[in-house]
Parts: C-alpha cells; structure tokens; sequence
C-alpha cells in the first residue's frame, strides 16, 4: 500500500512538473517578442477614429508596429511600408477599445471590498490586479481593452483604483496608471457599513478625510516650495493623496440622487478642488445637469439606464436626459460584474433606447469620454498615430446589439480572436 | 383592482342569469370556429359585457385604453370604402341574436399603412388589415372597411405580430389566469409597450392585455411539466411512458380484433392511462412535454427519450444546445433560449460546454424550433434596462449576433415562441383567421432606436405611445401632441451660484 502511494506520488509530482513547464513555454509569450507585436497594416470599411475632429474614415487603413499606432488614413492616402503584413478586413469597422471608468473585474472579485474602516485611506487596488482571469477574457470579447479598476463602495473611501488593460500577462505590462483614480462612495453602499451610518455623517468623514489629506499634502508643498525647512513626517496613509491634489488623477464617486448628487459636486468639485468622475449618475441625478455643464465635468452613467419617476411617471433615460440638457462629457459604464464588462456597448444601446438619440456620441462615451475623464486619453480612447494600437474589428456599429466584435487587440496584440475562441459574445 | 374584478365577475353572472337567451344563442358563426374549439363558446356573452364596462371606464374618463376612433381621423378612410355596400359584414350582424339590443353588431377595427410583416410568409406593403371582433378578417389592398370600423392609420409604421412571451413572470397570474392577473399592474402595462400581446407562464397562455379581463386566457394545460435529470426520475419516468406506450398497444390490438369479430378479446387495463396521466397524455400527443435543462449530456438524454417515445418536447434553457443540436434536431425538439444567458464552461471538462453567442443560430442550421426569452423572465423598473421582458426584442437582435438569420429572430419572439407554447394556431404571425395581436413600431424590431407605438390585443388598442407618459417623450411620434411635459416640475427652485474656480472654495470655503 505504501510503496503504491509513494508510486503515486511520484508519478504526481512528474505531472506537475511537466504540466509547469508546459504552462510556462504555451501560454506566456516572452514580452518584447516581435512576433507577438507584428507590423501590421489593417484595412477596414470604416475606421472611427474617435478623435478631436471626429475623424470617420471610410475605406481606411491603419499601420500598427511595436504595440502602436503608426498612422490611420484612408487606404488610397497612407502607403504600406515594407514589412507590414496586410490584413484586409473587407466590410468591418475598426474602433477604438472600448474603456470603462467603473470596474471590478480586473481583480480577483474576493478583494472588493476591506471594510476595516469606513474610509480606508491609502489602499491600493494595483496590488489585486488579477491578470488573464477569466472575467478579463470575457471582457476581451466584448471589444473592451481600458478598465478602471476601482474597490468597492462598501466603504466611503475605499482607496486608490488603476486604470489597467485587459490584456497582459502581469501587471506591469497591463497597467496603465496606478494610482488611477480615488474611489469614494457617497451614500448606498456604506449606509450598511456597521450601525448603518447616514449620510452627514458619510459626508463629514470624507471631508475631514480629504481635509486631512490635503494638510498632508500642503505641508509637503510648502516644503518643496522652500516656505517651510523641515520636510512633514511621511505618512504612508496620505502619501498618494498628494498626485491626487496635484490633479494626476481624478476621483471617481459612485454617486447617485439629487441630493447625494449635489454633494459630490459642492464638495469634491467646488471646495476641494478635484477633478470629479461621477460614476453611476443614476436615479435623478440628472435633474443636477446644469451644474455639471457649469462646471465641465464627467457625467458617466451606469450601470443603470434608466429613472422612473413616480412623480410624473414618466420612464427617463439617465443619458438622454444629460444629452438633452447639454452636457458633451457624457459617458457610459458597466460598474462589472453589475453588468458583465462585455455589455459596455449593450449598456450604450439601451442608453439610445431610452432617448439618448446621438448614435455617434454614444460610441464616445464608451471610447474617448471615459479615457479624457481618467486623464488617459494620451494613450487610448481614440485612434491616432503614437496611442497604443488598442482597437477591435466590428461588424458594425458596436452600439447595436447585432454587430459582433471579431478581433480585439491590445497594446499591438491579438487579445481576442472570435475565430479561435468563440465565446458568449 | 381587486374591487374592479369582483365587480366585474358579479356583473358578469348577474347577466348571464339575466339574460338566458344570450347563453343560449352562444354558438354563433365566427370565422375562426373551425378550429376553434374551447374558447369561442363562452366569449360571446362575455362580448355584451365588455361593452357596458368601457362605456362605464369611458364616462369615468380612465385612461388606459385610448379611443382610437376619436384621436385618428376616420373620416378620409372610410369615405373611400363608404359608397360600397358591406354585405359581408352586414350578414353577420343580422346573425346576432336580436335579444342584445345593446350590441350593435361586430367590431371592426382597420389597419391601413405601414409595412405588414406577417412573419409566416412575405412582408406586405399598402395594404389594410380589416380585423373583425378581435380576429383577423382580410388582409389585402381590396379590402372593403365597414363604416363603423374603427381606422388606425400607421403610415410608415413596421406592423408585427403580437410578441409572444414565453415563460414570462410576474405580467399575468397563474392558471386561471383571468382570476389572477391584475390587468392594472404596471408591469402588464410594461408588457403591452414592449409590443407583448401573449404570455405564457408556466402551464398557461394568456393574452397581456392592459384593463382587459376579456378574453384574456388563451390556452391551459400547454406543458406536462417533467423532469429528467437524476436517475430515479429518470427511472420513472421511463417506465411510466413504457407502461403506457404498452397500453396503448394492447388497446390497439384489442381493437383490432374487436372489430374483426373477435369477441373473446380482452379489453386493456385502464387505470394504466389514469395511474399515468403525464405519459398518457404525451403519448397521445395530447400535451407537449416541458422540460428544464442546460447540460448537453441531459439534452442528449431528453432527445433520445423523445425520439424512442414519439412525443413532441419543448426544451426551456438548452444553454449547450449548440454542442448537441444535431441530435435535438432529430428529435424535433422546439427550443426556448436565452441568447444573452451567460454559462461558463466548466473547467474541469476537455470538451466544449457552457453557452456560446451562436447557439440560436446553430440549434436553428439543424432545424430545431428556436424560441428566445429573456433570461430574466419578468419587468423590472430597477433601472438595469436590457434584460428584461421589456428588451424581447433585443434578445432577439442577440441572437442575430450571433448569425441567426434576422427573419428568424423576429419568428423567434413571435410564430415559433407560439409554435412552441402549440398556439400558433391563435397567435404569432399576420393571418387570416387568427387573433388580431399586433406590435405597431416605429422601426424594424431588431433595431435599437425601435419603440412599439401601438399595442393591439384581440383587436383592441391596449398602448398607444402617444398616450402613455412612460415613453410618450423618447423620439415623440410625429403629428403627436406630446402628452408628458417634460419636467413640468422643473427647473428647480432654486438658482445657484456660478461654479467657482477650482479650489477656491464652495459650500465649505472660507467665509461661505
């Protein structure tokens, strides 16, 4: 019996070790590799550059090399240079990937949420970057390449979120910046939080958090400035507030309702100085429109879509009624896995079901608004020479529901092939 | 509503004791009686109170049901139609018992414009479709409209069937439906502005038709209900149909011989078919087996027991449908999926499984009969839009996605969903003789910008978006004055102060 066991377990060992090295030499191509980041010229029936000028290309082409976009045009303008391999995808359309300002599922899903205090100052969710999990490469499918991770609203501040890619094989590859956003809840979430706390009191806390932190970065300010001799002690609790008061980064605040609404902005916007991502934007929150327009922020909605109102029953798109009311920074989210990261087009869809009736502007408030609201527009959200050569190939516009995204690419790189691995999407 | 219904039954028996003659006179000609069997009899008496209640809703002035012949001008219609005498229709009115003097004979309602896509053959264009007492009585470019019919005109509309909801929850009650369901209930209403005309929740159809108990159930008794997944049900169930499948020979051979003069045969054991009713009536075909299941191994299962059994089977899930749809095809299994359904692979499996965009498309190549739901059966107004019964359509629109071809995702929500309830007889598509259900929207159904501007249930305008404040302000219909006003309680109270500049204080600052 024994002698069979320590035969087995043997044979065990062998296995995984055999198995180790398999997973090591298939599935992790080295980084840098050429052949994983081939020169490419893509060819496409329309290529919708989402840029300044809302540059709608038809019958395009677009250079990628090194993970880059090398130039996009039209194919009877832009020459192929020698060694770039020519993918002709007839009748698709080429978009920039799709970015999502409010995700979970970059992580692993168990570190949502550390609710040791109600604010948790400091933490980091570019330590639980989880690449190639299994919701990531969902997510692939669905054409979505920027996400922010972000923790969860279990907390009034829950720490700071990173704005990552999809794809990768570590971290460092995938993130883009880190700290990518401050995540703070307003209301819902962190009423559950202990003996139900309400909401003056959730606001106090903020503000005499965020007072704090910006002492912390005062104080360090004045020191680099010369104003003061001795350096502030380093406090690890506030060290990244001070890129955050430096407006590297912006906050972004699951925040819903009027009133709550108002708060974010009076007091995140108006008396902190921040720049403000608003995400979800839900339930009435539109009726504050005029003071997001005043103030050009980033109104980005979702996971809901839709407000009844009892008042006067009336069935109100959140979008559409910020599209009406004028606000241009319009942008969409999935809150994943609310809704699942590869229904960011689905949740622009029904966004114009429900009267938000500028087909073209949802496209960018999937692309090009979430990644100007996060300050990475430099990188992705729109195809122009110099950005990442992240993109997917579409059948067609990728709001209606029966276009299908083919291919995904990242930094340069095949992510999703709809050809070799057919899933949900 | 409770009080509204109980009334309303009251009302109801109060006349048909009243007035024994209209009982009497039930049976009388309507078209669609040939293959009707169970459900015209009893509607008649039922026609003469619905009329008294909408004359009584109209003096109260409820809303609901907009009075299609006041806010559509009739006139231009009819006058073309209204030199030609109406023989047709005036027989059937000297049919109708004299002893209802309320009754002013058949309803009419005329469709004209629009685009008619009929779903169980070619779309058609100029043409009226001329309904009659809730049943479709000619569709044609000739047809004569009565001059008391009512006239929609849905020029430059997409007219559809009725959307058939399968397996809906919470839009009507249980079997019986018509004691059940609260006709009032908001998401009902959701119901009728997603285009939805018939329901079915579990065993029973019923039509979703907004402040109309009239006519409202449709069909019991679809679906014996069965399961077949762990082995003790399968045991029994297999031995159930194998008793009754060796009954149902015996009485065969008794019969045989009966008639040839053989008087010492021996007359099968009944209290078999009793003892085991479900694979009686299944093997009769007197009832369509529902069955739950995902996996491709039960499906499997399912497809063999059928095909070995001969009974038809309807398969509700089949989220791996696409590993095993050449067998399900054999068996002639009807499907009803969820395109959107998301079932992970299981890891641990070297072979395919969990659900795939393409499995309505690939269950549809091998000929099985695709149905499509929402995975999330009933209305919510949560505000996470898309996934309901409200988004029938969308769902459909997915299954596109994933290469079924478009004529087949509209006959999904609607002719196949009825085929698979076994009410394609009723609902599901623009015929002839069937039930005047009908979807009016402003665009193709699978588009995203498409809203239903009218419901039409039994011949009845149950929604009209223009007079609905749900949706009455999204992309308002042309030549519609727009009855919300959008926020009339707004703007709000209060002016506030001009933004200042970043970081120089606002409700906080310094001495603010």
């Amino acid at each position: 019996m024994s002698a069979f066991v320590r035969r087995s377990w043997v044979a065990r060992m062998l296995m995984a070790s055999l198995m180790l090295t398999v997973v090591a030499q298939g599935s992790v191509p080295a980084d840098g590799d050429a052949a994983a980041r081939p020169k490419l010229a893509i060819k496409a029936a329309k290529i919708l550059t989402m840029d300044d000028d809302d540059t709608v290309i038809n019958n395009g082409v677009m250079l990628i090399a090194d993970g880059k976009i090398v130039a996009v045009g039209k194919q009877s303008k832009v020459d192929i240079p020698a060694g770039f391999d020519v993918i002709d995808h007839g009748d698709d359309w080429i978009l920039p990937g799709l970015v999502d300002c409010h995700n979970h599922i970059a992580g692993s899903l168990f570190d949502l949420n550390d609710g040791v205090y109600l604010t948790n100052p400091g933490l980091r969710t570019v330590d639980v970057v989880t690449p190639r999990n299994e919701n990531l490469e969902n997510c692939l499918s669905g054409g979505v390449t920027s996400v922010l991770l972000i923790p969860g609203s279990g907390n009034n501040m829950s720490g700071f979120g990173t704005t990552t890619k999809t794809f990768g094989n570590s971290t460092e590859e995938m993130v883009i910046k880190a700290p990518g956003s401050l995540k703070i809840a307003q209301a819902g979430n962190p009423e559950r939080y202990w003996y139900r706390v309400g909401r003056r009191f959730m606001n106090w806390n903020l503000r005499q958090t965020l007072e704090k932190a910006k002492l912390y970065h005062d104080g360090w300010t004045a020191y680099q400035k010369g104003e003061i001799a001795e350096p502030p002690t380093f406090d690890i609790v506030w060290s990244d507030f001070r890129d955050l008061f430096d407006g590297q980064f912006p906050v972004s605040v699951h925040t819903q309702i009027y009133q709550v609404y108002m708060t974010t902005i009076t007091m995140l916007r108006d008396h902190f100085g921040l720049d403000v991502v608003t995400d979800h934007s839900t339930f009435d929150s539109y009726k504050l429109a005029s003071l997001i327009k005043e103030r050009d922020m980033y109104a980005i909605v979702g996971p809901r879509v839709f407000h009844f109102d009892s008042r006067d029953r009336t069935i109100n798109g959140c979008a559409a009624r910020f599209a009406e009311q004028g606000i241009e920074r319009l942008g969409i989210n999935t809150d994943a896995p609310v809704i699942p990261q590869e229904d960011l087009s689905y949740q622009a869809t029904m966004a114009c079901w429900y009267g938000w009736n500028d087909h073209y502007a949802a496209i960018k408030g999937i692309t090009r608004i979430p990644a100007e609201s996060l300050g990475i527009i430099d990188r992705v959200g729109s195809l122009e020479a110099g950005k990442d050569a992240d993109f997917g190939l579409w059948t067609g516009s990728p709001i209606d529901p029966r276009s299908v995204c083919k291919k995904t690419f990242v930094d340069g790189r095949i992510a999703y092939d709809v050809e070799v691995k057919r899933r949900t999407r | 509503m409770k009080h509204l219904l109980t009334y309303f039954i009251a009302g109801l028996i109060f006349a048909m004791l009243a007035s024994g003659i209209a009982v009497q006179a039930a049976p009388t000609t309507d078209p669609s009686s040939d293959d009707e069997v169970v459900t015209t009899q009893p509607d008649k008496p039922e026609k003469k109170e619905k009329k008294k209640r909408r004359g009584k809703r109209g003096r109260k002035g409820k809303k609901g049901k907009g009075d299609e012949s006041t806010s559509q001008p009739s006139s231009q219609p009819s006058s073309q139609t209204s030199s030609q005498p109406a023989s047709q229709p005036a027989d059937e009115a000297e049919s109708q018992p004299a002893s209802e003097p309320e009754d002013k004979g058949p309803e009419y309602l005329a469709i004209t414009g629009g685009i008619v896509h009929t779903v169980s053959g070619a779309d058609l264009r100029h043409v009226t479709i001329l309904c009659k007492d809730g049943v479709i009585e000619a569709i044609g470019s000739q047809v004569d409209v009565p001059e008391d019919a009512d006239v929609l005109d849905v020029s430059g509309m997409h007219i559809y069937p009725g959307l058939v909801a399968c397996e809906a929850r919470g839009i009507v009650g249980r079997e019986p439906a018509e004691d059940t369901t609260n006709v009032f209930s908001t998401t009902l209403r959701l119901a009728n502005t997603a285009g939805i005309t018939t329901v079915s929740s579990r065993t029973s159809a019923a039509k979703a038709s907004y402040g109309v108990v009239e006519n409202l159930p449709l069909r019991n008794d679809l679906f014996v209900s069965i399961r077949y997944g762990r082995t003790a049900e399968q045991r029994e169930l297999r031995e159930s149909l194998e008793k009754v499948r060796q009954y149902l020979r015996d009485l065969e051979q008794y019969e045989k011989a009966k008639a040839e003069g053989d008087e010492d045969a021996e007359k099968p054991d009944e209290s078999v078919a009793k003892e085991n009713q479900a694979a009686y009536k299944l093997l009769k075909k007197e009832a369509v087996a529902l069955v739950y299941a995902e996996e491709k191994t039960q499906l499997i299962e399912l497809a063999d027991l059928a095909t070995q059994f001969g009974f038809d089977l309807v398969i509700r899930g089949a989220s791996e449908g696409w590993i095993v749809a050449d067998r399900l095809g054999r068996a002639g299994a009807k499907v009803i999926v969820s395109p959107r359904r998301q079932v992970g692979a299981n890891p641990y499996l070297v072979q395919e499984s969990g659900n795939n965009i393409e499995n309505a498309a690939i269950l549809y190549q091998h000929g099985v009969d695709v149905a499509v739901t929402p995975s999330s059966s009933g209305i919510s107004l949560v505000g996470l839009g898309g996934r309901d019964m409200q988004h029938l359509a969308m769902e459909a629109a997915y299954a596109v996605r994933g290469g079924l071809p478009e004529a087949a995702a509209i006959e999904s929500v609607t002719l196949a969903a009825a085929r698979a309830l076994g009410i394609d007889d009723r609902v599901g598509s623009i015929e002839v003789g069937k039930d005047a259900d009908f979807a009016i929207t402003d665009g193709p159904l699978l588009d995203f910008f498409t809203q239903v501007q009218w419901t039409i249930v039994n011949g009845e305008v149950v929604y009209d978006k223009a007079q609905e404040s749900f949706y009455a302000h999204i992309r308002p219909r042309e030549g519609t004055d727009e009855v919300n006003e959008t926020y009339s309680f707004w703007p709000r109270p209060f002016k506030p102060k001009p933004a200042p500049a970043p970081g120089e204080g606002g409700r906080y600052g310094e001495g603010d």
